[in-house]
């Protein structure tokens, strides 16, 4: 296939279906982040080529007099509707002639993988949502401190030691939550432990929930130790981000101390990965059209993604 | 009305619960006769088996009848040899705790030896048990009162 | 520190922040109240209990008129004991309705138990309380067993080696390898002449054999299993002497009487150095250092051999022919009418009568299967976990896995499998318990977990 360089507006805008990935930063919202990156595709597209304002049909009535001056008029006239001139009408893209949708939310305080389904990619993103595929997290906490909301940004209610807190403590922790967690998984799946289906479930391993209204945490592990600060990568399926953060509080109790999340990242989303998330500096229109031909072919090369699975769950899909 | 003889093996004799659950459920269910501790010996034992003898089993259960007391009791009530076999349930355990989870010996039973209680199998074999475990009891007035009982009947 | 302040109120001063922002800037650390938790560091392990209570097999009660006032016939999670909280315990076991525990005290006493006493099982235990000092069936929190010692004889001298309990007997080998029995000795179990029409209640007999006099002075004994009415000892020559009942053959010493005598059994394990007995009911399992299984006692459900004539009673240690194929076994579990063993590739295989952990089905096969390691939480995300050590009550089975979870299956008597409801289990799954498990003793209808905290 040959590339060829595409100068114009419409062109462009026909292509522009899919799903894209992006980096959201932390502190700021989903619906601020949808806004700049339609925003700057509105601007990128308004910046190419645009298509000519509209015609006149030759045959119109014309309301003039038929004076000298009106002559002159019809002259400037004679092809171009100025009503539909850039200089008349505005810019030719607007924000909300772009349809988007984001395929699962992410709290303010949480950075990351952040997937938009944009115009025709709404149908794909809708079917991701309805897989309810793993995302996967690193949540670091910090020790010593906790607050009202379990967020850094709310009043500290409590202080505490953590000298007697070691990485093995923490992960032997972490394994037994998980397998704790990986039990629930079981009670949520919507099938009754004692009959034959169960048994052929529990053997294939693990199981996606029946809806989204539980949160399913399928791994849990200390990655990083460095006091005050503990980060862990968890595997989850219909989480909040106010969930991971009293999950690590309930930790930081379990550990005899007190902890509060300090950072959220979301470092994959189903086969979505932060290496191929894009930047807020990169998120303008060459950068988001890049990052869509990217995703497509994620999207190629797993196409469970879209399908809709049964209860157990594919490996770290 | 008929009468039977119950017998409670000498495990769950040591099982306060147990017994106390087990002699709540014969009030219920039973008129108790007569009810006595019993030591019952190698003699008795032997006696009380004899219809077993040769099988593989004979050994062991002659032998775990000697490990303690038993509890003995005459139980009367209608058709009282099936009821009291109902509420045993089967005599193998590890196949009781399956097929009838609530019966006694699904209960308190520990192996297929140790399954708790025994009950007669027949009028016949009530009246032989009783007379081997309670030799003073005189079988013959209860015989007697049945006849009244059929007769007025 | 003077411009430090004053930059600080500059910048409240300004109002750049919103009013939430403010209070949170301007909270005082200093002021924050400190949470100082206990920490549980005195005390390596913790121990769990769940199934029946009624026997005081669990010891969780203090007050015998508390108890009556609400149901708590069973317990069917996980619960943590509180006695070992004060106490640190370094052992486990559970008979029928009772429960021994190993302690490392300073005031010396390295035994206490809790549950039925009828038959002296804990030793002799004088209550305090003088308006029922009788009443000594049922003792409900955990009392210590007062071990009798000769001139010279030190607490460490006292610390439990190994201990096992069977349905109304107890033995223990301390660490100077004296063997202490107590209990019924109807059969001989506790390894003394059998007297006729003995009183076992209230009795203060407590049996003390020296390991010479049983296995000479060359060998020491590492090890004791008991079945419900016999007892099995392990030497660390890997040979096996036994005392009890012998009416299915379970004492292996090629007769079927009683023993009262413990004797060295011989049979296909004469020349094997064992490293495990195995044995919950009237079947026992052994295990040698090349990882081959042998048994005997008990084989009415095909535990033992799956011939068409096969005997029902074995009482002569026999190789297992019909393990043959499942590799290197490292461990070994005998239940009531089931058998299971544990390979070197962390597979559990199961054989016998009742639930094995293959679905919803009561089966009988004597064929060992093995079940799938995502039953014991192998998965993507923790694919290294493989099962270290099963375990086996007469009506239940358990496995524990590398990260410390313990998986229950099985017949769900009085709640023993602690998963938190009384139905059958038909796979492992997991019971919840906070720690890391180290030890499970599997009673008749009771469970006790020996665990390490997280923290």
């Amino acid at each position: 296939m040959s590339l060829t360089k595409v100068y114009d507006a419409a062109t462009v805008f026909k292509h522009l279906n899919g799903i894209i990935n992006v980096y959201k930063p932390a502190g700021m919202k989903v619906k601020h982040v949808r806004n700049a990156i339609l925003g700057n595709i509105c601007k990128g597209l308004n910046e190419l080529e645009q298509r000519e304002p509209r015609k006149l049909t030759k045959d119109r009535l014309l309301l003039g007099t038929g004076t000298a001056a009106d002559t002159v008029l019809h002259k400037i006239a004679s092809d171009a509707d100025l009503s539909d001139h850039i200089l008349a009408a505005g810019p030719r893209y607007m924000p909300a002639d772009i349809k988007c949708a984001a395929v699962a939310t992410l709290g303010d305080h949480t950075s990351g993988v952040l997937l938009f389904g944009l115009n025709g990619g709404l149908q794909q993103s809708s079917l991701i949502q309805r897989n309810r595929p793993v995302r996967v997290y690193h949540v670091t906490a910090r020790m010593g401190t906790a607050t009202e909301s379990h967020l850094p940004n709310s009043r500290i209610t409590v202080r505490a030691n953590h000298k007697y807190v070691t990485a093995e403590r923490i992960s032997g922790l972490a394994a037994s939550m998980q397998a704790s967690h990986q039990r629930k998984m079981y009670e949520l799946c919507g099938v009754d432990l004692q009959t034959q289906a169960a048994y052929e479930l529990a053997c294939k391993g693990l199981l996606r929930p029946a809806d989204n209204s539980q949160t399913v945490i399928y791994g849990i592990k200390l990655i990083h130790f460095d006091r005050p600060h503990f980060t862990l990568e968890l595997h989850t399926i219909n989480e909040s981000e106010e969930y991971m953060a009293a999950l690590i509080h309930d930790m930081a109790i379990e550990l005899r101390t007190v902890a509060h999340c300090s950072q959220l990242r979301c470092i994959r989303h189903a086969h979505f990965d932060v290496m191929e998330s894009l930047l807020r500096h990169g998120w303008h229109l060459p950068g988001i059209v890049k990052n869509l031909r990217q995703q497509r072919a994620v999207l190629e090369a797993h196409p469970q993604l879209l399908e809709q699975q049964r209860v157990e769950l594919h490996a770290a899909s | 009305m008929e009468i039977t003889l119950a017998l409670l093996k000498p495990h769950v004799l040591r099982n306060t619960y147990a017994l106390r659950q087990l002699k709540a459920l014969i009030a219920s269910n039973f008129d108790v006769l007569q009810a006595k501790e019993v030591r019952i010996t190698k003699e008795i034992s032997e006696c009380f088996y004899a219809e077993h003898k040769g099988k593989f089993f004979y050994q062991r259960l002659t032998s775990f009848m000697q490990s303690g007391p038993c509890y003995a009791l005459i139980l009367q009530s209608e058709s009282c040899i099936q009821k009291w076999r109902q509420l045993m349930g089967p005599t193998k355990v590890f196949r009781a705790v399956y097929t009838e989870p609530d019966s006694i010996r699904a209960l308190y039973g520990l192996s297929d030896t140790r399954n708790a209680c025994h009950g007669s199998d027949s009028e016949a074999s009530a009246m032989r048990e009783i007379g081997i475990l309670f030799p003073e009891f005189d079988v013959t007035r209860i015989r007697s009162s049945q006849a009244n009982n059929s007769k007025s009947a | 520190m003077l411009h430090s302040v004053k930059a600080v109120t500059h910048r409240l001063a300004r109002q750049y922040t919103a009013k939430a922002n403010r209070s949170i800037l301007s909270q005082d650390i200093k002021k924050i109240k400190n949470y100082e938790p206990k920490i549980s560091g005195t005390h390596a392990n913790r121990v769990y209990v769940w199934g029946f209570q009624e026997t005081g097999a669990l010891g969780l009660q203090t007050n015998v008129k508390k108890a009556q006032e609400r149901y708590t016939e069973m317990v069917h999670h996980p619960t943590r004991l509180q006695f070992s909280n004060n106490n640190e315990i370094t052992d486990v076991t559970a008979g029928y309705g009772f429960t021994a525990y190993a302690v490392k005290r300073s005031d010396g006493e390295t035994l206490f138990g809790s549950g039925l006493n009828t038959d002296s099982q804990l030793g002799f235990q004088v209550k305090g309380n003088s308006k029922d000092p009788a009443n000594l069936d049922v003792i409900i929190y955990p009392t210590a067993i007062k071990l009798p010692r000769e001139q010279g004889e030190t607490d460490e001298d006292m610390q439990v080696r190994s201990m096992s309990s069977g349905r109304a007997h107890l033995v223990v080998v301390t660490q100077n390898g004296t063997v202490f029995t107590m209990g019924n000795n109807s059969y001989g179990q506790c390894g003394r002449s059998i007297i006729e029409d003995e009183r076992y209640t209230a009795s203060a007999l407590i049996n003390r054999i020296p390991q010479a006099d049983i296995c000479g002075a060359e060998d020491e004994i590492v090890a004791v299993e008991c079945g419900q009415d016999h007892s099995l000892f392990l030497t660390k020559l890997g040979r096996v002497y036994s005392c009890g009942w012998g009416a299915d053959g379970q004492t292996g010493q090629g007769n079927y009487h009683t023993a009262g005598q413990i004797t060295l059994i011989a049979g296909d394990i004469e020349k094997e150095r064992i490293v495990r007995v195995a044995c919950s009911s009237d079947c026992v399992l052994a295990l040698n250092e090349q990882g081959d299984i042998f048994g005997w006692g008990n084989s009415e459900y095909g535990q033992l051999d799956d011939s068409v004539d096969a005997e029902t009673q074995i009482c002569t240690p026999r190789a297992l022919t019909l393990t043959k194929g499942i590799g290197k076994v490292k461990d070994v579990a005998a239940g009531g009418s089931f058998c299971m063993a544990l390979n070197d590739q962390g597979l559990v295989y199961t054989w016998g009568y009742g639930i094995l952990g293959f679905g919803p089905t009561v089966e009988q096969s004597s064929k060992p299967q093995h079940l799938l390691p995502p039953l014991f939480g192998r998965n993507d995300f923790s694919n290294a976990t493989t099962v270290i050590s099963i375990g086996c009550g007469v009506f239940h089975m358990g496995a524990v896995n590398s990260d410390g979870d313990l998986f229950m299956w099985g017949k769900n008597r009085f709640g023993h499998l602690g998963l938190g409801h009384k139905k059958d289990q038909f796979f492992p799954f997991k019971a919840a318990i906070n720690g890391k498990v180290t030890k499970v003793a599997y009673g008749v209808d009771h469970t006790i977990a020996l665990c390490r905290p997280h923290i």
